[in-house]
């Protein structure tokens, strides 16, 4: 059936249709772009809802902290831990630039709140992190 | 920026946290939008009782 003379003939004719290997920097500049702004890059990707769902929750979970009023490590931390929690509050991006907007009065990490608002900041940039892989893979055409 | 700080208790806190963080996995780990329900609603649920779980089992310890 499948060694027929039509079908052969048609799958032979059929036009090539490839898709090209996807370049590296686009989806590097596509990252980056969405480790800024959380949900960027998936928007730019013309993915709305996915990119609406990570701006939503890694805002929501960076300004909730800022507002519990939970400590922000700076880059030049002293410790390893310091580095490691810089490394988290900075995975949310543009919110990492924009806590001391929301968080004028500084942390105050003697009330739980506060202890409670920088597990929220830290989970916001692991959160987004996480986000900014999947945008690379789709960029990549790894994933769907 | 007192309201949040204070309405926002410690049962509420962990409430919002579960509903974020398992609105992203959801998004991360499922692609159609049942399967993505469905995601969601699993691991908030998850989220929540082993919070609630470990309170209870460090409960001793405050005593």
């Amino acid at each position: 059936m499948s060694d027929s003379p039509s079908h052969e003939k048609s799958a032979s004719e059929a036009p090539v249709t490839e898709t090209p290997p996807p370049h590296i920097f686009p989806a590097l500049l596509i990252a980056f772009v969405a480790w800024i702004v959380p949900g960027l890059g998936h928007a730019i990707m013309r993915r709305w809802g996915r990119g609406l769902i990570y701006f939503v929750a890694v805002g929501g979970l960076a300004v909730t902290g800022y507002l519990l009023r939970g400590n922000i490590f700076p880059s030049h931390a002293s410790d390893f831990f310091g580095t490691l929690g810089f490394l988290a509050d900075a995975g949310s991006g543009v919110f990492y630039y924009l806590s001391h907007f929301f968080e004028a009065a500084g942390p105050d990490v003697s009330r739980a709140a506060g202890d409670y608002g920088t597990r929220f900041i830290a989970a916001a940039g692991v959160v987004n992190f996480i986000a900014v892989c999947d945008a690379y893979e789709i960029a990549t055409r790894r994933r769907a | 920026m007192w309201i949040v700080a204070n309405l926002l208790g410690h049962f509420p806190a962990l409430l919002l946290f579960a509903l974020l963080a398992s609105l992203a996995l959801s998004c991360l780990a499922q692609r159609s939008p049942f399967g993505r329900i469905r995601y969601l609603a699993w691991a908030f649920i998850l989220f929540v009782l082993i919070a609630v779980g470990f309170a209870w089992a460090m409960y001793p310890l405050s005593r």
